[in-house]
């Protein structure tokens, strides 16, 4: 299944101090998939992600994007492109309403879309955010205050937010951590709707939600890959069962 | 005459580390900026001509003064640390608001008290080294010397005692510190008293080479915002090594330029760098 | 929501400006040039707030660009004769292009960093006014009195310091500066701004540039703080560097903390209730400023939200 690619990296590295967090790293991330990373903690997934969002500039390597290399853009650029990372610790406005929040979202994909100079109505903004609190099941809470939704609320807030930024590449990076069992498998269904039509990146440490979720896995540890294939590929492979189980 | 704008720059750059280091040690270990610092200064300085009037003494004078003033200053700062900054939670910009109002009250209430006028404090001693081409006031020296022990008592302190670590650690990572046991609460109160004290301290020293008045605080409270921001905020070494820098260029500049002048150019200068680096020379992070 | 908050707010404001106008019929003497005072200057204190209160930057270096204003229109209608009307285009456009160089620099520090970089460079451009002093006059200013002219209303002719012309000119100032800041704050704009005094972070995350958002908002305040120079300087005919001053920095923070930062009239009210405190303590003391800290530290312990700001938590969510 040789798709198309929509995302790589080439030799990506970087350093913190003495300490090299993601090592010579050649990740490639396929069209019209949903694919995860997996790995134990300090195996530099989330700086992987860090480093494709632009939030941290790579030591050394690239990123092809769409054929581009955006190794250099700055983090909003990446954004306006179509990348898109959902937090692992909610980073939401919470003294803002849910209804701000989305919104601020919706604002900018509406106007990357229609063009710089252009002002957006509010009247397209508001459909645009109601659709997308709606899509992940937080219709009705438009105007509460975003920083008193339960915990699992602000993550589907946060879900929200990222739908409305109009993603093509949807980063979500441990989407169901802190969360119950009826939430997980709540959320496991929207992700499942959302990679529907848009690509979907998971980090997860939850191993169920990423064989349930994940067509195609890359197991990272100390820095560098691992391994990658199909979930039963993975699950079958020897050294990430030692990994993983220490047996 | 640049020989000697340079002496003067050194005796001006011992007593700028003085007051800046006060700045900066609140700075790294609380994260707030005391803007009302340059009014701790001030009372230093307005407390040293009470101590010389109420003795009648240059000399005895200035040694009460020494000892009295800091310590009254580091009162008035524990009170204010405690009944005010502690009550807003020491957000970055309450405080600054709050040490706002706590230097117009400082500034006013002293001039209720001391009046308008600028006061003169004679020099405790009072003789002048000879070099082969000119002669210099000998009390300069002594400011120098002295601001320079307080330097490195503040150095040993923080390196050496007990107090010190605690503070190092708080500057770290407060929280962090706060589950080893330090206490914090403390240890805020301590560094703000001992930063007034120093500030106070300075203001002892430059008195008799400079008159008393209630709005002398303005000057040095800028001119060590220009050395924390150039030095790295936070970081004592820049902060002594830009005090230097500016201390000296200052001395000399002035020689050429009028002091306004050289003010002026101190704040280009100071923008030169930010626009080279935003976290200052010996920042740790850019801020 | 939006659109209810702009609706009420507009309404609001119609009403205390329509009040304001009426007032002016029946105030003595001495309240109405108080009232006209107030409105100048509160004007300068909304334009403060759009950069406090609603981008989260604390400027202490204000009063540089209402002196820039006040003296680029001053300074050009003296010299070179300009009619009151290009001085404060004049005025205007200095302080515009002020405000953006000093914001390119500025900008690149943050927080603490740039709240001392601002007040250094208000106290620059303070003592170079006092430096330039044989073409500023420095320390005691200078007066427009010969060469403003006078004004044609009507066929009637005023001048610019009659009293009747300075409340109305201060009134349309106020109500043009209550108008453009509340539809920019509520605007798509007004959101971005609001988003980076919530979250910078997560706001350039979110795809926005937010420097140049922050350029903006101060480019803008510093701007309006400046037409409030320029009409001080022509309402009063005089210019002197007590407005370059670093207490002229310190005043509309007070007044924007004790009305309410972040809303649209909190400004005003706390500039109206500072100004007739110190009014009624003058009356008293000389030492007015020692009010101020008071005042300055009692509102940050007790009311950091200022009065609209509780007001708005309490009862009135929809105030913008």
């Amino acid at each position: 299944m040789a798709s198309v690619e929509l995302l790589s990296t080439h030799g990506l590295s970087r350093q913190y101090g003495g300490l090299t967090a993601v090592d010579n790293v050649d990740f490639n991330f396929c069209q019209d998939r949903i694919q995860a990373i997996i790995g134990p903690n300090g195996a530099g997934k989330t700086t992987l992600v860090n480093l494709i969002c632009g939030r941290v500039p790579p030591s050394s390597g690239s990123i092809i994007y769409k054929g581009k290399d955006i190794s250099k853009l700055s983090s909003a650029k990446r954004v306006q492109s179509g990348i898109v990372y959902t937090f692992q610790v909610t980073s939401i406005f919470s003294n803002l309403s849910c209804y701000e929040n989305v919104a601020l979202s919706a604002q900018r994909s509406l106007k990357t879309q229609q063009g710089k100079w252009l002002m957006v109505s509010e009247t397209v903004i508001e459909e645009q955010v109601f659709e997308s609190l709606s899509r992940v099941g937080l219709q009705g809470k438009e105007y509460q205050t975003a920083g008193t939704l339960p915990y699992g609320h602000q993550k589907l807030l946060e879900v929200a937010m990222s739908l409305a930024a109009d993603p093509e590449l949807l980063i979500l990076d441990e989407p169901t951590q802190g969360l119950a069992q009826s939430e997980i498998y709540n959320l496991i269904g929207l992700v499942r709707t959302i990679s529907k039509s848009v690509n979907v990146l998971l980090i997860e440490h939850n191993m169920e939600v990423v064989f349930n979720l994940a067509e195609y896995v890359t197991v990272m540890d100390n820095g560098s890959i691992m391994t990658e294939g199909t979930p039963s590929e993975i699950e079958n492979n020897h050294d990430v069962q030692v990994l993983y189980l220490g047996t | 005459m640049v020989f000697l704008a340079l002496l003067d720059g050194t005796v001006t750059a011992f007593v700028l580390a003085l007051i800046a280091l006060g700045l900066s040690l609140v700075f790294g270990v609380m994260r707030i900026v005391n803007v009302a610092h340059g009014e701790f200064f001030m009372l230093g300085a307005v407390l040293s001509w009470f101590a010389y009037h109420w003795t009648g003494d240059a000399l005895w004078g200035f040694i009460l003064a020494l000892l009295v003033a800091p310590v009254i200053v580091g009162v008035i700062a524990v009170l204010s640390e405690r009944y005010i900054l502690r009550k807003v939670h020491y957000n970055p910009e309450s405080t600054i608001v709050a040490t706002i109002g706590i230097l117009y009250v400082i500034q006013q209430l002293t001039l209720m008290l001391f009046g308008p006028e600028a006061r003169p404090v004679e020099a405790p001693i009072y003789f002048r080294v000879v070099f082969p081409w000119f002669g210099y006031s000998g009390y300069k020296l002594l400011v120098a010397a002295m601001s320079g022990l307080c330097l490195c008592g503040v150095w040993i302190l923080m390196k050496r005692s007990k107090l010190g670590l605690y503070m190092r650690a708080t500057q770290q990572d407060h929280e962090i510190a706060t589950t080893f046991g330090v206490p914090t609460k403390k240890i805020y109160a301590s560094v703000f008293a001992l930063g007034g004290g120093l500030a106070a301290l300075a203001g002892v020293l430059v008195v008799p080479i400079r008159q008393a008045d209630h709005l002398m605080g303005l000057e040095p409270l800028l001119l060590s915002f220009i050395v924390v921001i150039i030095g790295g905020l936070g970081s004592l070494r820049g902060t002594i090594i830009a005090a230097f820098l500016i201390g000296i260029s200052d001395g000399i500049i002035s020689v050429f330029y009028e002091p306004t002048l050289a003010k002026m150019l101190a704040t280009l200068f100071v923008v030169m760098i930010l626009i080279i680096k935003p976290g200052g020379l010996f920042g740790e992070s850019p801020q | 929501m939006r659109r209810k908050s702009l609706k009420y707010a507009l309404f609001m404001q119609g009403g205390v400006l329509l009040l304001l106008f009426l007032l002016q019929f029946f105030l003595p003497a001495y309240h109405h040039s108080s009232f006209s005072k107030i409105m100048i200057l509160a004007s300068y204190a909304i334009g403060y707030n759009f950069l406090l209160g609603y981008t989260g930057l604390m400027s202490l270096g204000h009063a540089m660009f209402f002196a820039s204003g006040m003296y680029s229109a001053g300074l050009s209608i003296f010299y070179f004769g300009f009619t009151p009307l290009e001085g404060m285009i004049f005025g205007t456009l200095f302080t515009l292009t002020v405000s953006l160089i000093f914001g390119l620099f500025a900008l690149r520090t943050k927080a603490v960093s740039f709240l001392i970089v601002t007040l250094m460079f208000g106290q620059t451009f303070y003592l170079a006014i006092l430096y330039y002093n044989e073409f500023t006059y420095g320390q005691d200013g200078f007066s427009l009195t010969d060469y403003l002219g006078t004004l044609s209303i009507l066929g009637k002719e005023y001048l610019y310091s009659d009293p009747a012309i300075r409340y109305n000119f201060a009134l349309i100032l106020l109500a043009s500066y209550l108008l453009i800041t509340t539809l920019i704050v509520l605007s798509p704009v007004g959101r971005i701004l609001i988003a980076i005094r919530e979250n910078e972070p997560r706001t350039q995350l979110l795809g926005y540039n937010v420097f140049s958002y922050k350029l903006f908002a101060l480019t803008f305040s510093g701007t309006l703080a400046g037409i409030s120079g320029a009409m001080h300087a022509l309402l009063y005919s005089y210019i002197g560097t007590t407005f370059a001053e670093i207490h002229h920095s310190i005043s509309p923070l007070l007044w924007t903390l004790l009305g309410g930062a972040g809303t649209i009239i909190g400004p005003l009210l706390g500039t109206g209730i500072m100004f007739y405190l110190i009014d009624f303590i003058s009356g008293i003391t000389s030492n007015y400023l020692l009010v101020v800290g008071v005042v300055l530290v009692l509102t940050i312990i007790w009311f950091p939200l200022g009065i609209m700001g509780t007001i708005r938590q309490k009862w009135l969510k929809w105030l913008p």
